[in-house]
């Protein structure tokens, strides 16, 4: 029994249950997965509770909601780490087998993480520089506590709202800016209260199914090779999508009527700084671990390089 | 299993509390479906994860300290000054403001005890017979669910992926339908009371609305506060709490600091009871969508449509039972993405489907045995839960006719949808 | 026996009464709080864990108020019983009712309080480093006092039923 907030009869539910027919097919109705969609099983906290009790054995779930399990979770999402897909993809070609290993130490088996797309701002007013989000009122998450960090070094001040406020509050003026990946805005429709989209990839966002280890470990061996071989084909599968997926969504936006707003280079790199100084402090929150941190960025670096060698031999 | 339903259902009408009666059949569901037990406790816990019900204590609290007051006297004397020469005059009122309150509140049932606190000792003091009253307060707590922002709404067009303005469009004439409806009954009903056009006097009418003074302000500091921004529609029930403690108790006196601690004591009794009610509940429902109960109940239903027309009447039928039987916002997530391929099919189109869902779902809050407004009315007035059920009963039979109108009339919901 | 039983009466009645005042008074201070803090005060005094705690505000609101219903007798029955039937026969079917509704809730005491313990295995915090079974280790203690509530209440019931037919009023 696995839990999801995806709802039921979109093409991402299709491709899960067509997997879980796949794994009972191949173990002859050893394992049978049922999907719970839509949220109905409640938040991610209830979730989380319901498998520690046994009352399901896994769930879909963003960073977040696992980061008090497993913090290193929080390391691909914080804010500006990334310049662009690429260089995400390029990162974790290297990392994600560690993340993965780190959640199964924490008891959760996973299959991949499937790209999100970047969360970019949108906003009533152009955001084309630091200046135009002061005094302005951001949303942010409840419970988000890497935003919370992040905001305070920028000093704006954010607004928290339960995310059912959040269409009524762009309305009214309750809160000027919100950060969402195209996808996300398109389903929850923000995107018909804001004028303005910032494209600059402000946070990366991905998704992954945890199962309870305990739960995983009562399949024979030959069970578990084939749950893992089909769900992680079907990940890797739906991180390829979802990269698609979320360039459409980039297109409907603005076929919506939205504009897309250029941030000044000078502008994005100051933020940046502030942001990746604050960041790098985060580890001493216990937000992540120090030591992967540096990997992370050490990666980055690289992917960097490389990428201004291939520009310098084109020339 | 059998056996066990009958023992509990005798043991209901024995006079077992309901909220023990629930939690049984959830546990007793637990346990043949080999769900641990302990999924109880973790549904009661989880009210403390529902940004949603904050709102409950808070206009409680405030209900408690109005109905307290002299509020509703001077309410009656307004209406009285203004509407007086009108038959049924108090009761349009109190239907167009439970309406307006129910679209930001999202029928949660707050609206009973937030406005039917003032309006059902306005009503009786008026002079309406008390069952109109109680039916009347109890059938307005869900009305007005289709007016936009309602809650409701918003998650229908997320999930069905229908475009929420034109759902807050199409629901406009099929809600004003609803109001139309149970006011021509309240005139209907209450026709001899009334007073001569002639006794309408401008002088009255400025004196009730000096008496009214800080009351008045209330509507439009809370409206005003949400649509100029100033705080958020969950953020509003906070502000009318603080605001009516100010008038009743610091202001106008009429409520004694000594006597504060009882007013507030009955208040969360109400909270505890109705909240109690709701944990159990969502132990039952995590029952139903563990054993996908809807789905089942859909398949069935889903096998006797033939044509449009049937596949209307049956999806009422379905939608009433449903209605009873679980919450609005686990119906919407767990039902609409599996009848809009259906509807879809028999040309049925999603806004007007999404209108006839809400509407039908509405009638769920009125319809025994676990309509939770019903629950909420019994305890905010005390009255037995039986006399609560025929005292809505009218009204109930009259909002079903309204919810047939508009799912037989595509034209309702669809005037002002753009590209219709 | 009933005098002692009256002075823990009263005793739980103000007990009740001042954590339903606090709790009230802090969940309406909190939440106006956010609201000036943000609109007049630009955001300088935001405090992190005022929405969760306005949310677990509401649990401890339920469940003390729960208890308070069970002591007024305001928990919804159908209330048919007694327009049909009277005498010793009421009481009677009250007493089973009851001992029925004290059975079931010391049940669901037991469950809340075996779902605190595994809750204190997690380790989850809530509210700034609060442990989160403390902020729902109200939900078994409330049980344990409405399933208390119902035993008083039979115990009452069967004092009445079982003392000789002269002595009653
Ligand atoms: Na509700
Ligand atoms: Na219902």
């Amino acid at each position: 029994k696995i839990a999801t907030v995806t709802p039921e009869g979109s093409q991402w539910m299709e491709q899960m249950r067509a997997s879980a027919r796949e794994i009972k097919e191949r173990t002859e109705g050893r394992v049978q997965i049922k999907y719970y969609g839509g949220g109905v099983m409640g938040s991610d906290q209830k979730v989380l509770s319901r498998i520690r009790i046994g009352a399901l054995q896994g769930g879909a779930f963003t960073p977040s909601a696992l980061a008090s399990q497993y913090p290193d979770l929080n390391l691909y999402g914080l804010p500006m780490v990334f310049d662009s897909e690429e260089e995400a993809a390029y990162v974790r070609e290297r990392m994600d087998a560690t993340l993965q290993a780190g959640l199964e130490d924490a008891g959760w088996v996973n299959f991949g993480f499937a790209a999100g797309g970047f969360a970019i701002l949108m906003s009533n007013k152009p955001v084309r520089s630091l200046d135009d989000l002061k005094g302005k009122k951001v949303w942010i998450p409840e419970g988000d506590t890497v935003s919370r960090y992040s905001m305070e070094a920028l000093s704006l001040s954010p607004v928290t709202l339960p995310l059912t406020d959040v269409l009524t509050g762009l309305q009214t003026g309750l809160i000027d800016i919100v950060a969402m990946s195209p996808i996300g805005a398109l389903v929850l429709q923000w995107h018909t209260k804001v004028k303005y989209i910032t494209e600059l990839p402000l946070v990366y966002t991905f998704g992954f199914m945890a199962v309870d280890k305990r739960a995983f470990n009562k399949l024979d061996d030959a069970d578990k090779a084939i749950v893992r071989d089909v769900m992680e084909q079907t990940y890797a599968k739906l991180n390829e999508v979802n990269l698609v997926d979320n360039r459409g969504a980039r297109e409907a936006l603005i076929n919506a009527g939205l504009q897309s707003v250029a941030v000044d280079m000078s502008e994005y790199d100051r933020v940046r700084d502030v942001l990746m100084e604050s960041t790098a402090e985060l580890g001493e929150e216990d937000l992540y671990t120090p030591d992967l941190y540096t990997q992370m960025l050490a990666h980055i670096e690289e992917f960097r390089s490389r990428q201004a060698a291939a520009v310098e031999q084109t020339f | 299993m059998i056996l066990l339903s009958l023992l509990l259902i005798v043991l209901a009408i024995l006079g077992a509390p309901l909220f023990v009666i629930i939690a049984t059949s959830a546990m007793v569901g637990f346990h043949n479906s080999g769900t641990e037990l302990m999924t109880i406790a973790l549904e009661l816990m989880s009210i403390a994860q529902m940004p949603i019900l904050t709102a409950i204590p808070l206009f409680t609290f405030a209900g408690y300290l109005l109905s307290e007051s002299n509020a509703p006297q001077r309410l009656v004397r307004l209406t009285n000054a203004m509407f007086g020469w009108m038959p049924g005059g108090l009761a349009l009122v109190c239907l167009a403001a439970c309406a307006f309150f129910t679209a930001f509140t999202g029928a949660s049932g707050v609206t009973i005890i937030a406005l039917g606190a003032i309006l059902y000792p306005a009503l009786k003091q008026d002079g309406y017979g008390d069952r109109f009253n109680l039916g009347l307060v109890t059938s307005s707590g869900s009305l007005g669910l289709l007016f936009a922002p309602s809650l409701p709404l918003i998650l229908y067009g997320v999930v069905a992926e229908v475009s929420i303005d034109d759902l807050f469009r199409a629901g406009i004439v099929p809600g004003l339908v609803m109001l139309v409806m149970l006011s021509g009954y309240s005139i209907w009903v209450n026709r001899d009371n009334r007073r001569p056009v002639s006794s309408f006097s401008m002088r009255e009418v400025g004196a009730a609305l000096r008496e009214a003074i800080w009351e008045l302000p209330l509507p439009i500091v809370v409206l005003g506060g949400i649509y100029s921004g100033f705080f958020a529609v969950s953020e509003a029930a906070a502000i009318t709490a603080l605001y009516v403690f100010i008038a009743e108790v610091l202001i106008n006196r009429e409520i004694a600091i000594r006597d504060l601690p009882q007013v507030i004591r009955e208040s969360m009794v109400l909270v505890g009871g109705i909240l109690m009610i709701l944990g159990v509940s969502l132990a039952s429902t995590y029952y139903m969508i563990d054993t996908e109960v809807p789905q089942k109940l859909l398949a069935f239903v889903a096998g006797l449509v033939s044509s449009p027309l049937s596949f209307l009447v049956l999806l009422l039928l379905f939608l009433l039972v449903l209605g009873a039987i679980l919450d609005i916002f686990s119906a919407i997530v767990l039902v609409v993405p599996l009848i809009l391929p259906i509807a879809a099919g028999f040309g049925i189109n999603e806004v007007h489907l999404g209108i006839v869902f809400l509407a039908a779902m509405q009638l769920g809050y009125l319809t025994p045995p676990v309509g939770l407004n019903l629950f909420i009315a019994s305890y905010r007035f005390e009255k037995p839960i039986l006399h609560v059920y025929s005292a809505t009963f009218p009204f109930l039979m009259i909002l079903l006719l309204s919810v047939i109108l508009i799912a037989f009339w595509p034209g309702l919901s669809l005037v002002f949808v753009s590209g219709q | 026996m009933s005098k002692a039983l009256d002075s823990l009466e009263r005793a739980g009645k103000h007990a009740e009464n001042t954590a339903l005042v606090v709790l009230l008074a802090a969940m309406i201070g909190v939440s106006v709080f956010q609201i000036v803090n943000r609109q007049l005060l630009s955001g300088a005094f935001t405090i992190a864990w005022a929405d969760e705690f306005v949310k677990f505000t509401v649990l401890w609101l339920a469940m003390v108020g729960s208890i308070a219903a069970c002591r007024d007798n305001k928990h919804i029955r159908i209330d048919l019983i007694t327009h049909i039937l009277s005498g010793r026969i009421v009481s009677w079917i009250k007493i089973v009712v009851d001992l029925f509704a004290a059975a079931v809730c010391a049940m669901i005491a037991w469950q809340a309080w075996r779902l605190v313990r595994e809750e204190m295995s997690w380790g989850d915090t809530v509210l700034d480093n609060v442990p989160l079974w403390i902020a729902h280790a109200i939900v078994p203690l409330a049980f344990v006092l409405i399933s208390y509530q119902f035993l008083v209440r039979v115990l009452k019931l069967l004092l009445d039923v079982l003392r000789p037919a002269e002595s009653r009023p």
